[in-house]
């Protein structure tokens, strides 16, 4: 299942790269800009102030669907199932109300992400897997890599560690840059803000840095979470630790994704306000750069 | 480059220009050219006009004013628009008197100019270029203008131009070397022979022309001189006593300084523009050649410092500035904001004498670039021929022009534009020498006719109407095809006949707006010689004859066909909703186009073509297609049409297609009722061959894959694409390496024709939130990557509006 495509991205990755994004994600990470992606099946979005009052397009088609007395759509979100979905995905004029999620088919999506060979050819740029967590759909991946090899169009992928090992694995032949999240480095922390296993991660990064072509680390530094020189010092020590590892990005916390809560009605919790802490990003960066066990090609670039 | 600077004297005289905001018109070329008409009615046009010209020359006022280095004003006021009466008065005697108020295109007219141009229409009514027209266009022809489905007000109330001259060869000769070519044919003039009687007034008149303009050099030498008198500050004093010596030079002999030499060019484009009021008068490639002038003093006997030469250049695309054009009310909505189109181009290849190609770039490339980038004005309309070896530093150093915000450099791109010159029959010499002309059209500079693009316009979106609807005008409710079908009547049986009634009626209107160049055009060639544009287009001098009588060596022209997204978006919508999906019923559609969308069900049922059917620019074949298979059958009837030059002397006289469409997409909009697109009655229609406002959802490779699939080579009158950028797109220097390469795979890949960039202002973003439909595409860079600014949270576009504020 994958949720978009998007074309001309120019900031994960190099050059020109399309991004395919994949649906399903193994973490719940509460400052998650992408919350359409974590269901590994499809989400019904719904925007009102898109809505055309007057319109009952999608009352017509699904009981799980009311206005109530002042007009306002009312979604009953535990009652909407699949057929309802597939009825959904076309009905509504405004697309105010819209399915997220695709069945995924090799051939199809190939055939999409090749429409910018050129771009990615010039520009020595390439496909990106993204999501959700695109290893949990580790066939799809290969298979798509594998295709954009043949073609000769670089792979990066953008994953949280979070998977088997045995999935990464898999398409690591295929995978010309690995853009991987560490988002902390205590392992309680970890747990109670994303829900997942750490040891789990820091296993498959020794694993990786083993193997990988090229491997970056991507650190969301978010407010309350890893946002202390501590913190970041930790996590810059383990990046330096891993032999293959040339580059640490320290993403700020933004809250861009926010309204995307409300379109699927769900609470958001983390944090209303960006990160707004320049010293904080420039004195983790120093300290990287001066790091003993840092080797001259070790970069580290704020905003990647 | 350093672009965050401008020399005092020039920051000083473009904030005086640009505050200008209802500048005068000037009626002393009017008066000029009234009296001596009138005492020369006996002679042929031709020498009345060189005679006016000579006249006006002699006796128009002539001024130096803001401490300018290149000199010469086109009208008595600066910034006045000179009238040009013998193309019409029909809208001056209608407007004159409320031009003040005129929305956007506003003139401050004296009382006594108004007098002046009350008191001269009587003599023109009836002898001018339109009056002439109309005595020569039939019924239909006139019904046809006057529905504005046809459009040609421009082609017959102003002059021709849309061309590069030879500049080349007046630098390499001087007007000396020119008129004694024009007397060496004049000795080979039989008048025994009636080809050579004609000939001979022509050539009489190309003699009187140049002669008046060197004195009209000398008249701006004396005046230099008397202001050096007067002046008190030593370094001007000297400026002013070089300016005349320069001018006394440069009237007869070849040019011998840069100074000279772009002197000699201003003059150049400064009568042209005061012998006809014709627009897109462009320099051609002058980076190439003015490059020796500029190499031998500021490089190496550095007589001038390359900041003085920048100045020369700035006050000399001041003067552009300067230059005014009056049009009627209904003209200037299709030019909004006044424009001149006075094209420089740099870059792009030149051949050695083997014939191989290598990259043009040069030193006064670079200094061409520098000096609009500090200025920042709309003129010169500034392009860049692109080619695969193009200099990657060169088009950094574009990028960085393109992030001042003004919207320059364009680009034009050889990979296409050359070999699809050499194919229509272009020598390689001159296709290799080709440049931009006005906007985004191309010709050969000093051998290429008029327009090549600049025809009649016509509005696709309405003839679409049209053949959905039995041929009834939707706006006017004329027919003027009559067809069998309609979506009223619902008796379209498949989508392959709403094509065959496209085909019909586009055919129809192709013939009848050739049928109007064809009157417009023989109006001119009999009424309006440009004489001295004509001295300076090979092979005039040698045939004897005007450009418009065929003298110049190629001629093809092209119109300009608006509304193309429309028509694409429009007849996909028919073919998914109504005929593959049948959601909608063709009776349906027909009530709701004529109610325009109104009420609940018209919003819902227009909100359903909006989104449910594939719109051109997002790469989808099913509606890029489409577009081809519908504009190639104008394109094809096309070829079945000669301009009135053919078979007279110019290689060519054929037409091509053009999108190049100015601001027309906007009173062609309000011209047209609702679209099957889900556009609006009235709104615009998509300008040039850009997607519709906010129909292109999936970025720029995705529209550039769409434009790519258009017939391109045969749309030689150009393939324009606009597109939008935050000035954040552009922040970094990762960022502006990533557009070189989206530019480069746009012309190398997918030889597009033309491409430029808005770097958006606050203002846009304002209007983008409050109406996000219409700016879909417009791409922000958001922190480290970048989105579309209407799929942001409000309050992340209140963020995005602040920093780009901040930065501004």
């Amino acid at each position: 299942m994958y949720f978009n495509i998007q074309r001309f991205s120019t900031h994960d990755g190099d050059g020109i790269r399309s991004i395919l994004f994949l649906k399903g994600c193994t973490l719940a990470c509460s400052w998650c800009q992408n919350p359409e992606s974590r269901s590994e099946k499809r989400s019904l979005l719904f925007d009102p102030s898109l809505c055309l009052s007057g319109c009952s397009a999608c009352l017509e088609v699904s009981s799980a669907i009311t206005r109530d007395h002042t007009d306002a759509v009312i979604i009953n979100r535990p009652a909407v199932n699949e057929l309802y979905l597939d009825r959904l995905k076309t009905v509504c004029p405004t697309k105010a109300l819209s399915v997220c999620g695709e069945q995924a088919h090799t051939d199809l999506l190939c055939e999409q992400l090749l429409k910018d060979k050129p771009f990615y050819i010039q520009s020595d740029g390439g496909v990106t897997f993204s999501g959700g967590e695109p290893l949990m759909q580790a066939e799809l991946v290969r298979d798509i890599a594998q295709r954009m090899h043949q073609e000769g169009i670089n792979t990066a992928v953008e994953t949280c560690m979070h998977v088997p090992w045995k999935n990464i694995e898999s398409v690591l032949p295929y995978i010309d840059c690995w853009l991987t999240d560490l988002k902390h480095t205590d392992a309680q922390k970890f747990k109670l803000w994303a829900k997942g296993s750490l040891s789990r991660i820091k296993n498959n990064f020794q694993r990786l840095a083993k193997q990988a072509k090229r491997l970056v680390i991507r650190v969301p530094v978010v407010p309350g979470f890893n946002d202390t020189r501590a913190e970041l010092q930790e996590i810059v020590d383990f990046a330096v630790s891993l032999e293959s590892c040339s580059e640490l990005h320290l993403l700020p916390y933004h809250t861009l994704g926010s309204n995307k809560y409300n379109l699927l009605d769900i609470k958001y919790l983390c944090s209303d306000k960006p990160l707004n802490n320049p010293e904080l990003l420039a004195d983790a960066q120093l300290y990287a750069q001066n790091h003993p066990l840092s080797r001259k090609q070790f970069t580290v670039k704020i905003r990647g | 480059m350093n672009l965050n600077y401008l020399a005092k004297r020039i920051r000083d005289h473009k904030e005086q220009l640009i505050n200008i905001i209802t500048p005068p018109v000037c009626t002393e070329r009017a008066l000029a050219y009234t009296r001596v008409y009138q005492e020369n009615e006996d002679k042929p046009v031709v020498v009345r006009r060189a005679l006016a010209l000579q006249e006006h020359l002699r006796s128009r006022t002539i001024w130096i004013k803001h401490d300018e280095l290149i000199i010469g004003n086109q009208a008595g006021k600066v910034r006045a628009a000179p009238i040009f009466p013998e193309y019409t008065v029909r809208w001056l005697g209608a407007e004159i008197d409320e031009l003040a108020d005129r929305p956007g295109a506003g003139f401050a007219v004296s009382a006594e100019d108004k007098e002046n141009i009350h008191k001269l229409i009587p003599y023109w009514s009836g002898k001018t270029v339109q009056d002439r027209c109309y005595g020569l266009f039939t019924d239909e022809q006139q019904e046809l203008l006057a529905s504005t489905i046809i459009k040609a007000e421009g082609n017959m109330t102003s002059g021709d131009a849309h061309l590069a001259v030879d500049n080349e060869k007046i630098l390499d000769i001087g007007l000396d070397g020119l008129i004694d070519e024009v007397r060496g044919h004049r000795c080979r003039i039989d008048l025994a022979d009636f080809e050579d009687l004609k000939r001979e007034q022509f050539l009489k008149s190309v003699e009187i022309v140049l002669l008046a303009v060197q004195e009209h050099i000398v008249r701006y030498a004396d005046l230099a001189d008397k202001m050096a008198l007067q002046e008190k500050r030593p370094e001007r004093l000297q400026e002013l006593q070089t300016i005349a010596s320069n001018c006394r030079f440069i009237a007869f002999n070849k040019p011998e300084s840069f100074w000279q030499a772009l002197q000699l060019c201003y003059f150049v484009q400064l009568i042209l523009q005061i012998e006809s009021n014709g627009h897109s008068v462009s320099f051609g490639r002058m980076d190439q050649y003015l490059h020796s002038y500029y190499e031998q003093d500021v490089k190496q006997t550095k007589k001038i410092s390359e900041s003085f030469a920048l100045e020369l250049l700035q006050s000399c695309w001041l003067k552009l500035l300067e230059v005014n054009k009056i049009r009627s009310g209904a003209h200037s909505k299709a030019s909004a904001g006044s424009p001149l189109y006075q094209n420089v181009t740099i870059g792009g290849q030149k051949l050695d004498k083997n014939g191989r190609a290598s990259d043009a770039v040069n030193s006064f490339s670079w200094a061409i670039l520098e000096s609009c980038g500090q200025l920042r004005s709309t003129q010169p309309n500034l392009s860049v021929r692109y080619h695969q070896g193009l200099n990657q530093e060169f088009l950094m150093g574009c990028i960085d022009v393109i992030k001042c915000g003004f919207g320059m450099p364009a680009f034009n791109n050889d990979e296409i534009v050359i070999p699809e010159f050499i194919k229509l029959g272009v020598e390689k010499n001159d296709a290799y020498n080709y440049s931009a002309i006005g906007c985004i059209e191309t010709a050969v500079p000093g051998k290429w006719g008029y327009r090549c693009t600049g025809m009649s316009f016509i509005n696709f979106a309405r003839i679409l109407l049209a053949s959905l609807d039995g041929g009834r005008d939707a706006t006017s409710g004329k027919v003027f095809l009559a067809g069998d079908r309609s979506l009223a009547k619902g008796n379209f049986e498949n989508f392959e006949q709403v094509m065959q009634a496209w085909s019909e009626q586009i055919r129809y209107y192709t013939r009848k707006s050739v049928e109007i160049d064809c009157v417009v055009d023989s109006v001119l060639e009999q009424q309006a010689q440009d004489i001295f544009c004509s001295s300076l287009v090979d092979d005039c001098l040698s045939r004897g004859k005007t450009a418009k009588e065929g003298g110049a060596k190629y001629d093809w022209v092209s119109g300009l066909q608006v509304g193309i997204a429309n028509l694409g978006n429009s007849l996909a919508a028919v073919k998914h909703l109504v005929f593959q999906e049948a959601q909608i019923s063709q009776p349906q559609l027909a009530q709701a186009l004529a109610d325009n969308y109104s009420g609940s069900e018209g919003e819902l049922l227009r909100q359903r073509l909006l989104n449910y059917a594939p719109k051109y620019g997002n790469d989808d074949d099913s509606v890029d297609q489409l577009i081809s298979q519908a504009y190639n059958v104008y394109i094809n009837e096309l070829a079945n049409f000669h301009n009135t030059r053919f078979g007279r002397g110019p290689i060519g006289g054929k037409y091509y297609a053009g999108t190049s469409s100015i601001s027309a997409n906007v009173p062609f909009g309000s011209a047209t009722m609702a679209t099957p697109d889900g556009r609006k009655a009235r709104t615009p229609l998509a300008e040039g061959a850009s997607p519709a406002s906010g129909s292109d959802r999936l970025g720029p490779t995705a529209v550039y894959n769409s434009v790519a699939k258009m017939p391109v080579n045969k749309i030689l009158g150009g393939v324009l694409l606009n597109q939008k950028l935050t000035p954040a797109a552009v922040e970094s220097e990762q960022d502006m390496l990533k557009l070189s390469m989206l530019i480069r795979t746009f012309f190398n890949f997918h030889k597009g024709w033309h491409v430029q960039y808005n770097i958006v202002s606050r203002e846009t973003l304002l209007a983008a939130r409050e109406n996000p439909e219409l700016y879909r595409d417009l791409v922000v860079r958001v922190a480290g990557y970048s989105a579309f600014f209407t799929a942001l949270s409000p309050d992340a576009q209140d963020d995005i509006i602040a920093r780009t504020e901040h930065k501004l």
